[in-house]
């Protein structure tokens, strides 16, 4: 189902639980994108669009709120109707496909062609093959950071980065600090446990 | 939980209302999975015990499909609500999801174990499967658990007799001409549901109705549908079973999910238990 500008408005402003991770909302004045239920103020209904995955608000250089979280959203990665392909693809993504894989070799997993993969990934997320594999793993990265007790090398391996250097450079430049300050206070708060917990959306 | 709960395999899964627990094996290493709704709060939380910290993004996304995390419910009820013959049903089981499973050749050995017999027979026989031929666990460490085996590997069950551990011939040819597809890679990737139901139909013992309860539970496609399932037939319809092609034409407009309403139809007939008495006994295959 296509949301319009004017749906996805209303129920950011009723902070309306139904529409939680359907879609999220980029603000064009802080470049900062969250999701439906975000706490902080409506922003101006002109200075927001709304994107149908976290990846596409990447990909357009929106960084994710600190507040309402978009990486701990439900259905990030949802199935979606009417478009199996990009589905069954989004399937392969999360099981590590494009971690060292290329995307013309996923296209040809799912059969069909690379160039037809990437316009139905354009059409129907706002982003490209590589920009959800991406953005999963900074997503990922920052629950782990938040909520288990892994060292940010553990964390770095663990959310699928080639190195610790690519990992940091990543979440400088996403969160503008670097992932050991992420969330200095939630990391100490969890550090008493021991064991990894990871939460399940 | 209800629906995982009478099929946990022993040895491999402990399973409680409020508690799924089991073994798991990732690349030659051993470790283990818990998972517990959080009280009050709308997630799960999981404990991983596992050597390779680099495997925590595949082992958590599995277990976000063995708990069908990635559904979109809000969208699926709304969609299935228009039909007045689910309204009442998907009304009653709110966020209802189709439950997976941690692995895809487990749950379909599990489904042509389960067929023509009850759930809690089927459980017993996967529990003797598991003994015979599981690796036993090994963490490293000890620690107090029932759980004991890793589920056998294709390609131990593809080259081993099972009559002895008293499943019918015929049942335990299907379940080493799979292993023997499932080792061979056959199985791994399908481009359509079409495919994975015509792929899954042509192996021994496999009929319509497992290729769909495989495609629905393992292959996680949203639009499988045993459309063969004499309770999905009967809850329609009680005193006069639809037909197959009855059901598909009604099944029609639930499209692209027919899952998930096979699940609210399954559930919302008070099957929870008896449901795979019904569905993976009666049901019979060819
Ligand atoms: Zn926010």
């Amino acid at each position: 189902m296509k949301l319009d500008h004017e749906t996805c408005y209303r129920a950011v402003q009723a902070r309306d639980r139904r529409f939680d991770g359907r879609f999220f909302t980029a603000v064009l004045t802080t470049k900062i994108y969250c999701r439906p239920i975000c706490p902080a103020p409506t922003p101006k209904r002109e200075n927001c669009i709304f994107l149908p995955c976290a990846a596409a608000a990447h990909e357009k250089g929106f960084r994710p709120c600190l507040r309402c979280r978009p990486e701990i959203s439900p259905g990030l990665f949802a199935q979606f109707e009417g478009a199996a392909v990009v589905s069954r693809t989004l399937n392969l993504i999360a099981e590590g496909a494009l971690d060292n894989g290329k995307v013309a070799d996923l296209a040809e997993q799912v059969g069909v062609g690379d160039r037809h993969l990437r316009r139905l990934f354009t059409e129907h997320l706002g982003a490209s093959p590589l920009a959800v594999a991406q953005t999963r793993r900074i997503l990922f990265a920052k629950q782990l950071i938040d909520e288990t007790s892994l060292s940010m090398t553990d964390v770095a391996m663990a959310a699928g980065f080639m190195s610790i250097r690519r990992f940091n450079e990543v979440m400088q430049k996403t969160y503008q600090r670097s992932p050991a300050n992420c969330d200095e206070f939630m990391l100490q708060k969890i550090r008493k446990t021991h064991l990894h917990p990871p939460k399940l959306r | 939980m209800r629906f995982l709960l009478p099929r946990a395999i022993p040895g491999v899964e402990a399973v409680a209302s409020d508690f799924y627990c089991r073994t798991i094996c990732l690349d030659g290493l051993h470790g283990m999975v818990e998972v517990r709704p959080v009280e009050g709060q709308n997630h799960l939380l999981a404990k991983i015990r596992f050597p390779k910290v680099g495997a925590i993004a595949p082992i958590v996304e599995r277990l976000r499909r063995l708990f069908d995390l990635n559904a979109n419910v809000t969208e699926i009820a709304a969609h299935l609500e228009r039909d007045p013959q689910l309204r009442g049903r998907v009304a009653a089981l709110p966020g209802l999801r189709v439950p997976g499973t941690w692995d895809r050749f487990e749950l379909a050995v599990r489904a042509i174990l389960g067929q023509q017999i009850s759930v809690a027979a089927a459980t017993k026989l996967a529990g003797r499967l598991v003994e015979a031929y599981g690796e036993p666990l090994n963490l490293g460490t000890s620690i107090e658990t029932s759980l004991r085996f890793m589920f056998p590997k294709p390609e131990v069950l593809a080259i081993a007799d099972l009559t002895p551990l008293g499943l019918t011939r015929a049942r335990a040819k299907a379940i080493s001409s799979l292993a023997a597809a499932v080792a061979e890679g056959q199985l791994h990737n399908f481009s359509s549901l079409e495919s994975a139901v015509q792929t899954l139909c042509k192996l021994p013992g496999v009929g319509e109705w497992t290729a769909h309860y495989i495609a629905m539970r393992a292959l996680r496609e949203p639009d499988a549908f045993p459309a063969t399932d004499l309770g999905l037939r009967r809850s329609l319809s009680p005193n006069n079973p639809l037909t197959k092609a009855q059901l598909l034409e009604m099944a029609q407009s639930w499209r692209p999910w027919r899952a998930y309403a096979a699940m609210y139809l399954w559930l919302s007939e008070g099957l929870a238990d008896d449901l795979a008495l019904l569905a993976e006994g009666i049901a019979l295959e060819p």
